[in-house]
Parts: structure tokens; sequence; C-alpha cells
């Protein structure tokens, strides 16, 4: 049987944001529209701008870890954890539900697990990190935190056909 | 649906574009005449014809690109 689609919410990850040092580390580990794990999750959230996924509680130790990390350029690094909800879509059906709130391909070919892009998620700006798990197709979506329950009604109701689940982090 | 190619993204719908203006140099403050200045900043073209465009995509990667657009067809080239 297909994995059920379930929407659990994630927003107590830490979140950091880091801008600038388009050229350095970051650029290398994580190109604008890439997303790799070594830990946590570094995401090419623009194209010279990373977000950095981590456990709740660890802002400091991530961002001493990017500050320790760069190779002398100047970076903005912010702990952005309680400005933006971070949500994720599992399921075999959660590429059809993102199908009917975004103009964005989700077919394998375009998005594969590990693909970012930014677009527009029922008319709202959204990142989207493709981050399957166990390979169950599954995605991160982050907006900022006055849209949140907005975003998560919104799935809910595309999902209503797939019989979507909410879980608790 | 209109499409714009953005450098960085690929091909996105138009909706998550702001449109900025027509493409313009910024005359040399220093020697600029006043006419020079008054056309910079208030006198547009507008011509039913291919025009370069600056545009913003604010709901992808947040950088400003040149759309080369038809303005009497909204044909985009490139
Ligand atoms: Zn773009």
């Amino acid at each position: 049987m297909a994995e059920p689609l379930r929407l659990t919410d994630c927003t107590a990850l830490t979140k950091v944001l880091v801008r600038g040092g388009a050229d350095g580390a970051l650029a290398a580990g994580a190109p604008y529209g890439r997303a790799r794990r070594d830990g946590s999750l570094l995401v090419g959230l623009l194209p010279d701008g990373w977000l950095v996924i981590a456990p709740p509680g660890s802002a400091t130790d991530v961002v001493d870890r990017v500050d320790a990390g760069r190779d002398g350029g100047f970076i903005t690094v912010v702990d952005v954890t309680h400005a933006y909800t971070l949500v994720r879509l599992t399921g075999a059906a959660a590429p059809s539900v993102l199908e009917k709130v975004c103009s964005i391909d989700v077919a394998e070919a375009a998005t594969p697990d590990g693909a970012v892009f930014r677009s527009l998620l029922a008319g709202i700006t959204a990142s989207v990190v493709r981050d399957d798990e166990g390979g169950t197709r599954s995605y991160l979506l982050l907006c900022d935190r006055s849209y949140g329950q907005y975003l998560v009604d919104v799935l809910l109701d595309a999902g209503a056909e797939y019989d979507i689940g909410v879980h608790p982090h | 649906m209109m499409l714009l190619t953005c450098p960085h993204c690929g091909a996105r719908d138009a909706g998550e574009f702001d449109y900025v203006g027509e493409r313009r140099d910024r005359p040399d403050v220093s020697r600029a005449t006043e006419q020079e200045w008054r056309g910079y900043l208030y006198l547009r073209g507008n011509r039913a014809d291919w025009t370069a465009e600056l545009w913003h995509h604010r709901a992808g990667c947040e950088r400003f690109l040149t759309v080369v657009r038809h303005l009497g067809t909204d044909e985009v080239r490139g």
C-alpha cells in the first residue's frame, strides 16, 4: 500500500539564515536550488542565501559552526527560527497536493530528492525542499510565520481527497 | 498565463515577478542637463515594440532581471 499522506509541524526546528559569501563553502555545499544533509540540512534558498535546518534549540551551535567555517568574506548569520513556519508533507500523494497549489513541475525529472525551489504556493511566497524519508516522497515547506496557518489550511483542503492526516512533531 | 525566464530559476509564471520599468541608462549626474535628468526620471518610451524591461523575481530568487518584451503582443524574447 502507498505511504499515507501526512502533514507534520516542524516549526520548532532551528532555522538559521546565512546571507552573502556566494563564492564560499556554503555555495559549494548547496548551490541555489539544492539541499544537502550533513547532520543538519543545508538549503540553497537564494543565489546568495542559505538556510540551515537543525534540531530544536541548536541555533547557537549552528551560528558558531557557520561562523567558524566561513572563508574570510562578510556574511550575515541570523537565527530566524521564530520568523518562519515549517511543515513537512509526506506520502505518495504529496506531489499531487503540491501540484494543486503551485505551478512548479514536481515530477521526478524536474524536482528530484534534494531539489529546492522558491515560488508561489496558493498565492503566498514559500520555499519547498524535497527531502524524502526512507524512499517516501517528502517535502519541507517554509513560509513567513504570519502565513503559516493559511498554508496549513490550504494543504489540508488540497489533501482532503487523499485522506491527509495531521501529525504533531 | 505569461511565462518569464529567470536566469537563476528558469521559466516561471509572471505572477511571481514585479514589473519595475523600462531599462534606462542613468545619466552622469555631474554632466546631465536638466532635460536629460527629467527624461531619465519621468519620460517613458512606451512604444508598441520590443522593449527591454527590468523585472524583479520577488517570489523566487529575489534578483532583478532584464526581460525583452513586445508591448504590443506580450511576446517575450530569449
Ligand atoms: Zn529567479
